[in-house]
């Protein structure tokens, strides 16, 4: 791996480049070549329609500008962003721009002369994939909102604690007499707003742990905060020396200060309905008398006529009106294969239109489609997920339960003897004993190790994903389109030579095909060129053939394969074979390694498919993966299904068609996949499709929890040795206060170091 | 004693003009993204500024 030559960060491709915006910006420095956007329009044609455009368009009505909104994928570096917020430089129609680079967004103002097809191409024409969204929705405005009141009150607290200890400092070196006095009562009332402002989201979930009769970390927070205040305040008004306010109101600063950065990290991944999610950059064309009208798929209603291009997904379920139509279901039951459907065929929602335009007649709003269903259940499970419950949090929680017990069992025997001691040695040992290392040493342990995952580029979003990974010891595959490209690829032919003349025929029949065969064909033999046939048509489901000289030609799938480990195409003149041609799916190169690499950590792997068992026998033989590991002819269901009973296990799949199996995943890991729709349903997320990916996050996750578990039992050594003390009277509130800090900093320099 | 509490004061203003204007770039949206400025910073913009004035002057 080397630098990239411009912006020296670190470059995992194979340019001298880390992305394209470093090569476009070194061309425009050294070689004076001011990047030129090229225009594609045909791609974004729809939102050249300016009632398209308008729904997304989130300037105000009648400005003489247009405003944007983008989610971009492909950020790289410093270099995107420069070149990003440079569009107007070189684009006079754009006014504006302006990058959010951790959340991946571009805000963009252009003059009414352009328009969004224009833009989008020309973002993508510089290396990156624009989706552009609505307005912000209110649920993520609440979000942001509650963000901002979390940042208000650190900065509260902030202030108070550091005027806290402004005032501490004078009275611990010894000041007395009439200042103290003032300094006491000033410590007091500046104490208040972070009693009553700073601390108040402490009460609230304290509250609502009761009312579920959960006794939880806030309450045990909730009691030392106010036992610190009550004590206090009480020694002000009787003139004793015991001030807590400068401990306490540092205690509350450091756990409000930690808990927004955990917070920060799990609010980039809102949720949302799955399947708009997923749908919502798909306009389609719907011909009413003769006239196109563009529609977004929910506005689509049963009988009308829509035309589809190339890449388009289906939203609803339509009957073919064209005559013949390739599509890609793989989105549906993962085979890799495209499959041919013809005029009065149905085509269900999910389906990828391979053929150039089609027409399409639709019979199934969206909403009633299966998949909307599947969608819709896997967006309740998430709810499900959600309960998980921690190491951590089961040992906080039960840590909580046995120091309050202890403690008030404490004051109340010795309450008759000891009196105001009682009640201070109590406190000391609520004080000492607070889960809070715990509480926030494992959610930073975790907050790293999510960073230092985004940094290797791929992305975590359950931050408790490191804790179940380390209890799992199975990793099923999906194979296609994880393990396996879904590109084919010629293996051998038969007999071994061909001729040229062959070659070129059987090139020309392939000619206007899109299938993986025709595909893998034109690779092979691009120093070839087809001859011209007199004709040439599609044999139903079978293959093709046409007429070369009077010769009947035909390339028809054998389908004869069952105990075959490759696809094996006949070629046919005049009806008698005269050549085999055999292909494989290609396995991706660093496959192999990575399977090694998890038996190597004694680790369990399986195969899961939805091809045939031959196929995906011999896929798990190069593999070196046991064939009573390997499960063939899975449907979308039959994998969640599978999934489910395996578990606790990772799944590996794409985010394509595996949402299911996904979900159903202890740990779910997604190699690509549409963004959002993925990111929703998998715990990890590698967009840029590294395999490796899978060994790297289970040696991150060893480091992590090992980092958690010797943090815990530090903080349970450490509590057990300091809550005997306290209630021995050896250690009183403002010592314990003074310590916990103390324990929490061992933490927090002990996960900074294993995971910096 | 007297001078003491006059600084006193001083600090406590000082702590409360910090925390306004902390709340401020909290509401101003200061916050928002911590990350971009750092990349800005490293921009290479002399380049930058001569096209910014050729096109300046071409529309003058």
């Amino acid at each position: 791996m080397t630098d990239c030559v411009y912006c020296h960060g670190t470059n995992s491709t194979s340019s001298q480049f880390c992305c394209q915006s470093c090569e476009l910006l070194y061309a425009w420095f050294n070689d004076h070549k001011k990047p030129v956007p090229e225009l594609n329009l045909s791609k974004w044609s729809h939102y050249q329609n300016s009632e398209i455009e308008a729904q997304f368009n989130l300037a105000e009505v009648a400005s003489n500008f247009k405003r944007f909104k983008f989610h971009i994928e492909g950020l790289q570096c410093s270099s995107c962003v420069h070149l990003l917020e440079d569009l107007p430089v070189f684009e006079e129609k754009i006014l504006k721009s302006k990058i959010n680079f951790s959340k991946s967004l571009l805000e963009i103002e252009i003059s009414n002369e352009m328009n969004l097809a224009e833009l989008s191409s020309i973002i993508e024409s510089l290396g990156y994939k624009p989706t552009v969204f609505k307005e912000i929705s209110e649920y993520e405005d609440a979000i942001k909102q509650e963000e901002l009141t979390e940042l208000k009150k650190i900065g509260v607290a902030a202030v108070v604690a550091a005027n806290e200890m402004l005032f501490a400092v004078p009275l611990y070196a010894g000041l007395k007499a009439e200042l103290a006095t003032v300094f006491k009562w000033i410590s007091f009332v500046v104490f208040l707003p972070l009693l009553f402002y700073s601390a108040s989201g402490f009460y609230k979930r304290a509250w609502s742990g009761l009312v579920t009769r959960r006794v939880s970390v806030d309450l045990m927070i909730v009691v030392a905060l106010w036992g610190g205040f009550v004590l206090s305040t009480f020694s002000l008004a009787t003139g004793r020396e015991d001030l807590y306010f400068d401990s306490t109101a540092s205690f509350i600063f450091l756990i409000l200060s930690t808990r927004y950065l955990l917070k920060f990290h799990q609010n980039k991944f809102i949720k949302k309905d799955l399947f708009v999610d997923m749908f919502k950059d798909q306009v389609y064309e719907v011909i009413k008398k003769n006239r196109s009208v563009y529609k977004v798929f929910s506005e689509i209603e049963q009988g009308e006529k829509v035309k589809l291009q190339q890449g388009q997904f289906l939203a609803f379920g339509a009957k073919l009106l064209s005559d013949k139509c390739l599509t890609d279901i793989s989105f549906l039951n993962g085979e890799s294969l495209p499959h041919s459907y013809y005029v009065g065929d149905i085509l269900q929602a999910g389906s990828r239109i391979l053929s150039s335009s089609v027409e399409l007649e639709c019979v199934q709003i969206s909403k009633d489609t299966q998949l909307s269903k599947t969608l819709n259940q896997i967006d309740m499970l998430a709810h499900d997920k959600n309960k998980y419950q921690t190491l951590t949090d089961v040992i906080s929680h039960r840590l909580t339960v046995a120091v309050f017990s202890i403690a008030g069992l404490y004051f109340l025997l010795t309450y008759s003897d000891l009196g105001y001691e009682a009640f201070k040695r109590s406190l000391a040992l609520i004080t000492i004993a607070c889960p809070c290392a715990v509480a926030f040493g494992t959610p930073l342990a975790h907050h790293l190790g999510v960073r230092k995952a985004l940094k290797k580029g791929f992305l975590i979003k359950a931050e408790n994903v490191f804790e179940k990974i380390s209890r799992v010891k199975k990793v099923i595959f999906d194979k296609t389109g994880t393990l396996t490209s879904s590109e084919l690829k010629m293996v051998r032919t038969f007999p071994v030579h061909l001729d040229e003349e062959t070659k070129s025929i059987i090139l020309a029949l392939e000619k206007n095909s899109l299938h993986p065969v025709a595909i893998a064909l034109k690779k092979e033999w691009s120093d070839f060129s087809p001859v011209k046939l007199k004709r040439s048509n599609e044999i139903v489901g079978r293959g093709v053939e046409g007429e070369y000289e009077g010769i009947e030609y035909q390339l028809i799938k054998n389908h004869d394969e069952q105990n075959l480990n490759v696809i094996q195409v006949d070629f046919r003149m005049n009806g008698v074979v005269k050549a085999y041609l055999f292909f494989e799916e290609i396995l991706l190169p660093e496959s192999r390694n990575v399977i090694a690499d998890l038996y190597k950590k004694e680790f369990d792997v399986m195969l899961l498919s939805g091809d045939k068992r031959s196929r995906v026998l011999e896929i798990a033989r190069q593999l070196a993966v046991r064939p009573a590991m390997v499960f063939s002819e899975q449907s979308f269901e039959d994998k969640a299904n599978l999934v489910r009973q395996q578990n606790p296990c990772i799944f590996v799949g794409d985010g394509l068609n595996d949402l299911a199996a996904l979900k159903q995943a202890e740990v779910s890991f997604a190699v690509r996949g549409p963004f959002e729709a993925t990111l929703q349903v998998s715990d990890i997320y590698a967009p840029q499709k590294k395999l490796s990916a899978v060994v790297e996050i289970i040696q991150l996750a060893e480091k992590v929890q090992s980092t958690v578990n010797r943090n815990l039992l530090f903080a349970i050594f450490y509590n057990a040795v300091g809550g005997v003390l306290a209630l021995m009277g050896f250690i009183n509130p403002l010592v314990a206060a003074i310590l916990m800090p103390i324990s929490s900093l061992v933490i927090t320099l002990h996960t900074v170091w294993r995971l910096k | 004693m007297n001078l003491i509490l006059f600084m006193v004061s001083v600090a406590g203003l000082l702590s409360l003009l910090f925390l306004v204007a902390y709340v401020w770039s909290v509401s101003a949206g200061q916050m928002d993204d911590l990350e971009t400025p750092a990349h800005r910073i490293l921009k290479n913009d002399s380049k930058i500024k001569v096209l910014q004035d050729n096109k300046g002057r071409s529309n003058e």
